[in-house]
């Protein structure tokens, strides 16, 4: 069992780009070597152990590293990007790309984490107890496909553009989201527990399913009667039909 | 009997013969005799027999309804009428006859309801009966008919349609053969567009949805380019922002929004462009070249600028120059200075110098900036 | 400046080196037959020398190459590489930027590129592209097939005319080559629609594909251009297009070459050489072509290779790509030039599991391997139609090893089984073939070979050598050994100059853009230019000043002189 603890130092202005914070990097190395791992702030080259306070004890695996982070992490960027295995606790806010194209393990987050989060996921589980931006479990500009699967949980709310292409996997925010959630999908799974505007748009496939109110329908969607989904009855509908698309939405 | 009620009987007699003359039944009987007000409001069937064409095979009636829907479409028959030998979808038709001796010939102008030429209106509409179908003995009038066929003598003054003259260039698309698709002509109540251009502004990508309003957009273009031709462009606000996202685009494959703060190029609207940073407050320094951020950013970007030194190079004083703390003066691009800009569309053109610079070039300002931050860096 | 090449095994098939050891002098950016001591020495060690690569068609700069970068940033941010001392940053992968597209060339050991298609109103920007692009020598060859006076002057069967149209249609676009795209295509475009074969009367113009295609033959070698016209079919992508792709071809028999070349290039033969009838039945037909092109000495082709993975169609074909667009649900940019002709792009992921793509993967390599000939059949991918041009390494391998071809069809559809002959196709090309195919055959169809493609003394000193030893090799089991060599070579020499060593940019000096001034009769162009002004006039959204590609976009021009020819070569 090998832990890592990061705490922050200074205020950070200029964002960060840690994508070396991850169980991957960190497993097995040690104290030294991980504070010396280079992190970017703006175009100016530094490393881990300059910006944060770093602690390590034991060793192991991937798998095996758990890594706690306590204090205000709002401008720093790509936490747990690519992570495989092992686990990472967050105590504060967080800046973009938290866990992208994570493929296992687990991220925690106590806090409210900043635009793509989850972006381009493939497998593990993202939690987030606060707030999440825009473009939670999204794409990268241009692809067709943006998470594909793990699962992605949101005590708070979210905003726009939620799990825009999605492939596979699931996502479920427990407040309310912005606008257009699923957008463009074509697989997965989400399920908002709050209310949204536009949902499903240009969905091919996929599932969405609101709690809550929906403020604005895309006319592009076909009645298909009432369904129940876990006990709760909805109204289904098919679409986006101006894609061809076979994707459910569910509204109460 | 007298003689006078001789003559009132042949009186009588003669009325009630001229009475039955003018029943339809009787001008059947007396040739020679009849006249027809115009060959196209008389149903043939009258005379003719029309159980002839009941008798068809599967192909004949085939035949028949394709007749029919051409008979049907007004732009078709028109065109027939007046002479055409060329038609363009968008809405023209061309003639071989000049029938105002102007010295040209006849052009017809679609002007949305009816044909044009000239003053003269034309629709040309064969459903007699305004039942709205082309049915009965209406579909007999597309081709024996004087006005569609041109015939210049009529065959026998009885009908005035004239005998049948039609062949494959005269009503299948005339000499362009290209034209045998019915579809070509549409009919003039569903009237469609031949080409439509959508421009798209801030007006979509600044209201609620923002830039997928546009994607909405593309699909009505990709389906609209189905059945018609459709295309759809962005309309750009300033001068040569197109030219500098192409430059952009082919230098580094990305067309704006782009962060070199590793060394290589970084794209993601919401993150990486100017206002995103701005808004942030995570520059710490700015240099805004031939662009009045101070005029069109938001107001959280301007407040941000006015904090941090910012660096304008401008030919003109403007809003930004408000909240920059080195103004450097720079010759007009594309009138004290030669060189490239590209046009909303995509079309480069290049601008020559008219008048000397009375101030340096932007590459002269940015490569002498380069080569003193290389100095300085010890590259 | 001096270098002396040693110990190389030397492939120069113009000159009919076969792995001879023999010596190469290169001085002042020529080879020459001697050099003095005080040459600078590169021992190769007896590994494979070729002359540096020649691509005849490569989609590398220009408006539609930008809106593919536009149009995919994800594209972009595959093979990103930070700037060196030396080099820019790199980016894309179907798509790459400027700076990419020289240097990844180079590595490769390829020195001459000519981008395959550029509209004469765009031509502009195609060079402002081309000048970014460092180390190759490059060109571009022009759109004349759907262009409002080409098909004036065709139907008016005015050949004088239509010869001074090229002529200054090549200055004003400072082109290297005439290049026909579904030709009338192009025009019928502007209003949504196709033509759908070789006689198709194209409205308003009244003149048919057949007609463009044969006026344009006649005036390229009244021209005595260097490159014979480039056809790119009408009917691409259509199964069943095959009827259409022979037909084409037979023209090239109503007119004779001026130069010692073919009169008709047909360009990426693997999206035309197709039996069938729809999707389902679609099958091979490129024995057809490699039978026809067997038996006739003035028609060369080449691959368009198909290469799995991810790629960019873009191409003059508008109407093509909407209907590729609609078919694969895909992104779509489009541009319609005004009186010229139109362009599509759409991104596309090539699977070996859907049994069109791997039909389409058989067809190229049935093309180079049953055509008999290696200078008839180039070695293309249409870059990046069929797939990005770093891929020709794999292209190089899947032709020397049938090994690799067999192990490669146990992998994709079976179709390729039933609807092509490349299970049972075992040739092998040799390093020969394909320095033939890649080199010599190239320049040969683009006219060049008299600089290009070879070694012998007075060509440009363009060289490659690759890490591996011919005479100790066997291409066919050792497949994965030559791939790697050619994505990587151990030298590659620009007019005498390294520019790569062990596949690392050495330097990057500017090559030279080539276009041709051909020169026509002056009564000729007056009477031409009464109609293109009226063009201008009544019709263009530029004028007529604005329109001409001016001197400052050719920073290092080489003009290839040619003209009207006495009537009697003709």
């Amino acid at each position: 069992m090998q832990t890592v603890t990061i705490k922050t130092k200074n205020d950070i202005k200029i964002s960060v780009e840690a994508e070396n914070i991850s169980p991957d990097k960190f497993a097995g190395k040690s104290e030294k070597e991980i504070q010396s791992m280079e992190a970017y702030m703006g175009n100016y080259k530094t490393t881990l152990g300059e910006l944060f306070l770093i602690k390590v004890e034991g060793t192991g695996a991937a798998a095996d590293t758990k890594i706690v982070m306590e204090g205000n992490f709002s401008r720093v960027k790509r936490i747990g990007e690519g992570m495989t295995a092992g686990l990472i606790l967050i105590k504060g806010n967080v800046d973009m790309h938290l866990g992208a194209k994570m493929s296992g393990g687990k991220i925690t987050l106590s806090g409210n984490a900043d635009s793509w989060a989850g972006r381009e996921m493939k497998g593990g589980e993202l939690i987030i107890e606060g707030n999440a931006a825009y473009y939670l479990g999204a794409g990268y500009r241009g692809e067709t496909c943006g998470m594909r699967g793990g699962k992605i949980t949101v005590m708070g709310s979210a905003l726009d553009f939620l799990g825009e292409h999605m492939c596979g996997g699931e996502i479920d925010v427990k407040g309310n989201v912005g606008l257009l959630p699923g957008l463009s999908n074509n697989g997965g799974k989400i399920v908002i527990g709050g209310s949204t505007s536009r949902p499903g748009s240009e969905m091919a496939k996929g599932t969405i399913i609101v709690n809550g109110t929906v403020a604005e329908m895309m006319p592009v969607f076909k009645l298909e009667g009432d369904e129940a989904v876990d006990g709760v009855t909805y109204k289904k509908y098919t679409g986006d039909v101006i894609v061809n698309g076979k994707g459910l939405l569910y509204v109460k | 009997m007298e003689t006078k009620k001789l003559i009132l009987y042949l009186i009588l007699i003669s009325s009630i013969i001229a009475l039955i003359s003018q029943t339809p039944v009787m001008q059947a009987v007396g040739r020679g005799q009849h006249t027809f007000i115009s060959g196209r409001n008389v149903d043939c069937v009258e005379c003719h027999r029309f159980d002839a064409y009941m008798d068809m095979n599967s192909s004949q009636t085939l035949a028949l309804e394709a007749h029919k829907r051409a008979a049907g479409n007004k732009n078709y028959t028109t065109y027939l009428q007046v002479g055409g030998i060329s038609y363009d979808p968008a809405g023209f038709i061309y003639t071989n006859v000049d029938s105002d001796n102007s010295g040209t010939n006849d052009t017809w102008v679609w002007n949305g309801s009816v044909w044009v030429y000239n003053n003269t209106f034309r629709l040309y509409d064969l459903d007699i009966d305004q039942n709205g179908v082309i049915d009965g003995a209406e579909i007999c009038k597309l081709c024996h008919n004087l006005e569609l066929m041109g015939v210049s003598t009529a065959v026998s003054e009885v009908h005035t349609v004239g005998t049948r003259y039609c062949d494959d260039d005269r009503c299948h698309g005339n000499r362009v053969k290209q034209y045998n698709s019915y579809l070509l002509f549409q009919d003039g109540s569903k009237n469609m567009t031949a080409f439509g251009a959508i421009f798209f502004g801030m007006g979509l990508t600044q209201s609620i949805s923002r830039y997928k309003n546009i994607d909405n957009a593309i699909s009505l273009i990709t389906e609209l380019n189905s059945f018609t031709k459709y295309v759809i462009t962005p309309m750009r606000g300033h001068y040569n922002v197109t030219g500098f996202g192409q430059v952009c685009a082919w230098e580094t494959g990305y067309a704006t929004a782009v962060d070199f703060a590793r060394g290589a190029p970084y794209y993601n609207p919401g993150e990486t462009a100017a206002n995103d940073l701005l808004t942030r407050k995570e520059t710490d320094a700015a240099m805004i070249i031939a662009g009045d951020a101070g005029a069109h950013f938001p107001a959280d970007s301007v407040r941000h600028l006015a904090r941090i030194p910012v660096i304008q190079i401008d030919p003109y004083w403007n809003p930004t120059t408000e909240v920059a703390n080195v103004v450097i003066p720079v010759a007009i691009c594309g009138v004290e200075v030669e060189g490239t800009a590209y046009r909303m569309d995509g079309v480069s053109l290049r601008y020559r110098k008219l008048i000397e610079p009375t101030h340096p070039t932007d590459i002269e300002i940015l490569e002498k900036i380069t080569e003193r931050v290389k100095e300085i860096r010890g590259d | 400046m001096e270098l002396l090449i040693k110990n190389g095994s030397v492939f120069d098939p113009k000159n009919g080196i076969k792995g001879d050891k023999t010596d190469i002098c290169i001085k002042d950016g020529k080879i020459v037959d001697r050099v003095s001591s005080n040459a600078k020495v590169i021992d190769a060690g007896g590994r494979l020398v070729m002359p540096g690569g020649v691509d005849a068609h490569s989609h590398i700069a220009g408006a539609k190459v930008n809106v593919g970068r536009i149009m995919r940033p994800e594209d972009t941010r595959i093979g990103i590489k930070p700037r060196t001392k030396l080099t820019r940053p790199c980016t894309g992968y179907t798509v790459p930027n400027v700076y990419a597209m020289g240097y990844r060339y180079a590595q490769m050991g390829y020195t001459t590129v000519f981008e395959a298609a550029q509209a004469i109103m765009k031509a502009r920007h195609t060079h402002e592209e081309l000048e970014e692009i460092p180390i190759i020598d490059k060109g571009a060859l022009t759109l004349f097939g759907s262009n409002w006076p080409t098909m004036d002057f065709v139907r008016e069967k005015d050949m004088d005319k239509l010869a001074a149209y090229v002529a200054w249609g090549l200055l004003a676009s400072r082109g290297f080559g005439v290049k026909v795209v579904n030709p009338g295509g192009g025009e019928m475009w502007g209003f949504g629609k196709n033509v759908s074969g070789l006689d198709d009367v194209v409205p308003n113009f009244e003149v048919t594909p057949r007609e463009i295609i044969v006026s344009l033959m006649k005036v390229n070698e009244m021209l005595g251009l260097p490159h014979s016209v480039h056809l790119h079919c009408n009917n691409l992508g259509k199964p069943g297009n095959i009827k259409t792709t022979i037909a084409s071809m037979e023209l090239a028999s109503q007119v004779k070459p001026t130069r010692d070349r073919q009169v008709l290039h047909v360009t990426h033969v693997t999206f035309n050489a197709w039996g069938g009838t729809n999707w389902g039945d679609f099958e091979s037909k490129a024995d057809e072509v490699a039978n026809y092109i067997n038996n006739c000495d003035n028609v060369t082709i080449d691959m368009g290779q198909l290469v799995f993975g991810s790629a960019t169609t873009m191409t003059a074909d508008g109407p093509v790509q909407y209907a590729n667009a609609k078919l694969l649900h895909a992104k779509w940019g489009n541009g319609d030039v005004e009186l010229e002709d139109a362009s599509g792009v759409v991104p596309i992921f090539y699977v070996k599991q859907i049994s069109v793509h791997a039909i389409m993967w058989a067809i190229g390599l049935e093309l180079a391997l049953l055509t008999k000939d290696p200078y008839k059949v180039l070695l293309t991918t249409d870059h990046p139609n069929g797939g990005p041009f770093v891929n020709y390494p794999e292209v190089i391998a899947l032709l020397m090893s049938n090994k690799k071809r067999q192990e490669e069809i146990k992998t994709v559809h079976e179709a390729v089984h039933k609807r092509t002959k490349i299970p049972g196709i075992d040739r092998e090309l040799d390093f020969n073939d394909i320095a033939i195919m890649t080199r010599a055959g190239s320049a040969k169809v683009l006219g060049l070979l008299d600089t290009k493609g070879h070694l012998g003394i007075g060509a440009d000193a363009d060289i490659a050598i690759y890490d591996l030893k011919p005479d100790q090799i066997d291409p066919s089991v050792e497949h994965a050994k030559v791939k790697s060599a050619f994505q990587s070579a151990a030298y590659t020499i620009k007019g005498g100059e390294v520019v790569v060593k062990d596949g690392q940019i050495t330097a990057t000096p500017m090559g030279r853009t080539y276009w041709v001034d051909a020169s026509v009769p002056q009564e000729h162009t007056e009477v031409m230019m009464k109609d293109i002004r009226n063009k201008f006039k009544n019709y263009y959204s530029i004028s007529l000043a604005s329109y001409m590609v001016q001197d400052a976009y050719l920073t290092h021009p080489k003009v290839v002189k040619a003209g009207i020819l006495p009537a009697e070569v003709r």
